[in-house]
């Protein structure tokens, strides 16, 4: 069976990541554009940014036959700064354009402020523009809940979005109900001790079902691990589940998410 | 929000759930049972413990009322309860509040 990891930061990983993902029938991962964990000095140091996780990390990737396909966008963490984020933004549209960008994101909210909110507005309406998918980054811990609902009475009173092209990420028990209902795309995260489990994932499926359900790893430069992700996949089977209902949700949803512009080239089996 | 059961021979027939529809676990109470229970053990015992190691620190009494340490023990008797959903009632107590400023 094979895996896509839909959210992965590989600039913060190193190259035994790829080895173990590529052992684990990892085909293709996708990684959105995010906080390096200081606040870059310059607009200049994002394009830099950009064309990393668009042309080299796709070369190291491919040493392990997987697809690398990015995201590109300011994100919420250094949104803060509504001028500094406007000039990112304005070179948003060459890195879009490239074969192998799947759209804007990860946007988001952080400590759901006035200002990080007018710039998620703001790359919202490019993503429109642009006919591009939307890959969102809901708040941590204890601003998870009301950010997920700004975000999402955004969205829903805008009336020009359309769920089905949109991902809300990092969605738990709180957060995934009330976006899944209204046709967004929820992806769960298994990180270690502030996101899900790979046993809450298992239940949440088993609540709302396989329809628009994602599941990810996140690794970033914290403690993460790229594994959580086929913990999750192992975890499913033990809780009795059909390999036809895993490969659903491991592979051929995330086929049919990020397959939406044709850019994305592994094909769902069903 | 809508779910819908999805009924044994739809599952036996599909091998997979049809789109918008829950997926009951094919294990019994029983099973999960066996599955779950060291592992909740485990949870409860190292919460418990990190009480403790805070209680007999120095300036535990500092912390005592620390709002994080009082949410927790509402938590625990959202665990108690007999109400399900108690992941998600937990984790709306430990949400940032609408009217609070984040
Ligand atoms: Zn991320």
């Amino acid at each position: 069976m094979k895996i896509i990891e839909p959210h992965v930061h590989m600039i913060a990983r190193t190259v035994q990541d790829y080895e173990r993902m590529a052992r684990m029938h990892t085909v293709a991962i996708c990684e959105p554009a995010f906080w390096a964990g200081y606040d870059r000095t310059s607009p200049q140091a994002f394009h830099d940014y950009f064309t990393h996780i668009s042309e080299f990390e796709p070369t190291r990737a491919a040493q392990y036959l997987i697809d690398h396909y990015c995201w590109i966008c300011i994100n919420p963490k250094e949104a803060e700064d509504v001028g500094f984020s406007r000039e990112v933004i304005s070179f948003m549209p060459e890195f879009l354009n490239k074969p192998n960008v799947l759209g804007v994101g990860e946007i988001g909210l952080n400590k759901n402020t006035r200002n990080e909110m007018i710039i998620f507005e703001e790359q919202v309406e490019l993503a429109l523009q642009m006919d591009q998918l939307i890959w969102i980054h809901t708040p941590h811990l204890q601003d998870k809940l009301k950010g997920s609902k700004m975000m999402l009475d955004y969205l829903v009173g805008h009336g020009g979005v359309d769920p089905a092209r949109v991902c809300f990420d990092h969605t738990e028990e709180h957060t995934l109900p009330m976006l899944h209902e209204k046709g967004f795309w929820c992806a769960m995260t298994v990180y270690p001790v502030t996101k899900n489990s790979p046993e809450r994932v298992i239940d949440l499926v088993e609540k709302f079902g396989l329809d628009r359900m994602i599941v990810d790893a996140s690794g970033d430069w914290g403690p993460s691990d790229p594994a959580t992700l086929h913990d999750t996949l192992f975890q499913m089977r033990l809780r009795g589940h059909s390999d036809k209902s895993v490969e659903q949700l491991f592979y051929n949803n995330p086929c049919r998410f990020l397959g939406q512009l044709g850019k994305f080239k592994p094909q769902p089996t069903d | 929000m809508l779910t819908y059961n999805v009924t044994e021979p739809a599952i036996e027939l599909f091998g997979i759930t049809p789109y918008g529809m829950t997926m009951k676990s094919p294990k019994t109470a029983p099973e999960l049972v066996d599955q779950f229970y060291l592992h909740m053990r485990s949870a409860l015992i190292e919460t418990a413990a990190a009480f403790d190691r805070i209680q007999v620190a120095d300036a535990a009494s500092e912390v005592w009322q620390d709002p994080r340490l009082v949410e927790l023990r509402e938590a625990a008797l959202i665990i108690a309860g007999d109400q399900p959903e108690r992941a998600r009632q937990i984790l709306e107590l430990l949400s940032v509040k609408e009217e609070e400023e984040a």
